[in-house]
């Protein structure tokens, strides 16, 4: 996979897969924790960036559960998703760095109060 | 939840190709049921968008995937080269019947082929040569501009734009498959997995089909006096049909060796993507056509073109499934 096809929904199903290994329903569960409410998965856009990311040997199948007599089966993160997620993580964070930093900039050119701490790079 | 929220879930994932049935499609039922409400009797709106959507988004990306395999590729490639020789045949076929009246008869004729004739024969002919050529991107612009003209003679055929000329539709749906092919095949591939002899042949059978016009010119008894047109249409003769049918027949041979000499997978394919075309040039020729008794130009009528519309795409979807089936059978016995 290349870096460009990762996307926000990969992003944030491989975060969410960071902490431990999860079901379907945790993952959508855990994404909208992680967005803070913003990001709400449905079932089709999860198992297609599943497939995705599997295919790509980003993440595969842990275990395999029954519940109720319904298949359950929880996803992990590869050692390959993690380098993609920790290189992706470092690649959006220089980019909002810079954000910031520009922001800041352009709010004391134009005298519109002090500026947050923006950039400080510890993100 | 209810049996029949179930029962709904399990109609929209049936919308999904098989293969991500087969691994998802027990989860997604588990994650969808888990995140419904207590009574929900119904899919929510945005799940059940997102559920065709994304359905949808896998096929289209599976469709891209099959035509990337190297059979569909040939295929399409080898379409490149059989269409453009199809459409030149046809708009040479008026050209041939003047020809064949302009032989018989001595004095002036009282009709003509049509500039719009000169400049199709002309266009196609430029395209088939591009091809030959392997100059894809000459050629996919060359059919693209015939598409163009054929929409522009389509739009002005019919000043109330409530009738759509028969013929027309059929030299505009092929010269569209001419143009999407060449502009997604690869430029001499076709050529390639033809050879230049089953090339030939097509061409020659071609040739011999575009010359089937000048038959009944050149053959009938009881012409003759350019004068009146009405002479042209007592033209008969016994020799006439049985040597129409006879090159009908040498062509038809000739095409089906060439197609018969392909490999196999690649023979299907290029038979699954000329069936629509086949069925809908019936359809005009055997069925719409007939009433005009081929004098007259005919029209679609609201209620014709739907179905004019559906009969190629019907038919392009059951070769594919009728493909799709016999190769999973092969492999299966195969195995």
């Amino acid at each position: 996979m290349t870096e460009t096809n990762l996307g926000e929904t990969g992003f944030l199903v491989l975060t969410a897969l960071a902490g431990e290994a999860q079901h379907g329903y945790g993952m959508i569960e855990d994404i909208r924790r992680i967005s803070d409410g913003q990001v709400r998965l449905h079932a089709g856009t999860l198992y297609a960036v599943l497939d995705r990311l599997r295919k790509a040997g980003l993440v595969d199948v842990d275990r395999e559960e029954v519940v109720q007599s319904r298949l359950r089966r929880y996803y992990r993160l590869t050692a390959l998703g993690a380098q993609r997620l920790a290189a992706e993580s470092e690649r959006l964070r220089r980019h909002a760095k810079v954000a910031h930093q520009r922001l800041n900039d352009t709010r004391l050119a134009f005298g519109t109060g002090t500026a947050p701490a923006f950039g400080t790079g510890t993100a | 939840m209810s049996a029949g929220l179930e029962r709904r879930y399990r109609w929209l994932l049936a919308c999904y190709p098989a293969e991500h049935r087969r691994v998802y499609g027990d989860e997604m039922l588990g994650v969808l049921l888990a995140g419904a409400r207590e009574k929900q009797r119904y899919p929510g709106l945005h799940e059940t968008v997102d559920l065709l959507l994304t359905a949808v988004r896998l096929r289209v990306r599976r469709a891209g995937a099959g035509l990337r395999d190297s059979r569909w590729t040939d295929a399409v490639a080898v379409l490149g080269v059989l269409a453009p020789v199809v459409l030149l045949a046809k708009h040479l076929r008026p050209v041939t019947d003047y020809l064949g009246w302009a032989l018989r008869v001595d004095d002036p004729l009282p009709f003509a082929v049509a500039p719009t004739g000169w400049l199709r024969v002309a266009g196609w002919a430029a395209v088939t040569v591009a091809v030959l050529c392997g100059w894809r991107l000459v050629a996919a612009a060359g059919a693209w501009a015939g598409v163009l003209g054929e929409v522009v003679v389509l739009t002005r055929s019919d000043p109330t734009q409530t009738a759509v000329t028969i013929p027309i539709w059929w030299s505009l749906a092929l010269a569209l498959i001419v143009a999407v092919t060449l502009s997604f095949s690869s430029g001499g591939r076709g050529v390639v997995v033809l050879g230049w002899r089953r090339v030939a042949l097509f061409g020659a059978a071609a040739a011999v089909a575009a010359g089937t016009a000048a038959v009944e010119p050149l053959l009938g008894t009881g012409g003759g006096g350019g004068h009146d047109i009405f002479v042209f249409a007592l033209v008969d003769g016994r020799w006439v049909r049985p040597t129409a049918l006879l090159a009908y027949a040498v062509a038809a041979l000739a095409v089906v060796v060439v197609v018969a000499g392909l490999a196999p997978p690649v023979r299907r394919r290029v038979l699954a993507l000329l069936a629509p075309m086949v069925t809908l040039l019936a359809v005009v020729q055997l069925e719409l056509g007939s009433s005009s008794g081929g004098v007259l130009p005919v029209y679609a009528g609201p209620a014709q073109r739907p179905f004019m519309a559906a009969t190629p795409l019907l038919v392009l979807l059951a070769g594919l499934a009728v493909l799709r089936r016999h190769e999973r059978a092969g492999q299966g016995s195969s195995a």
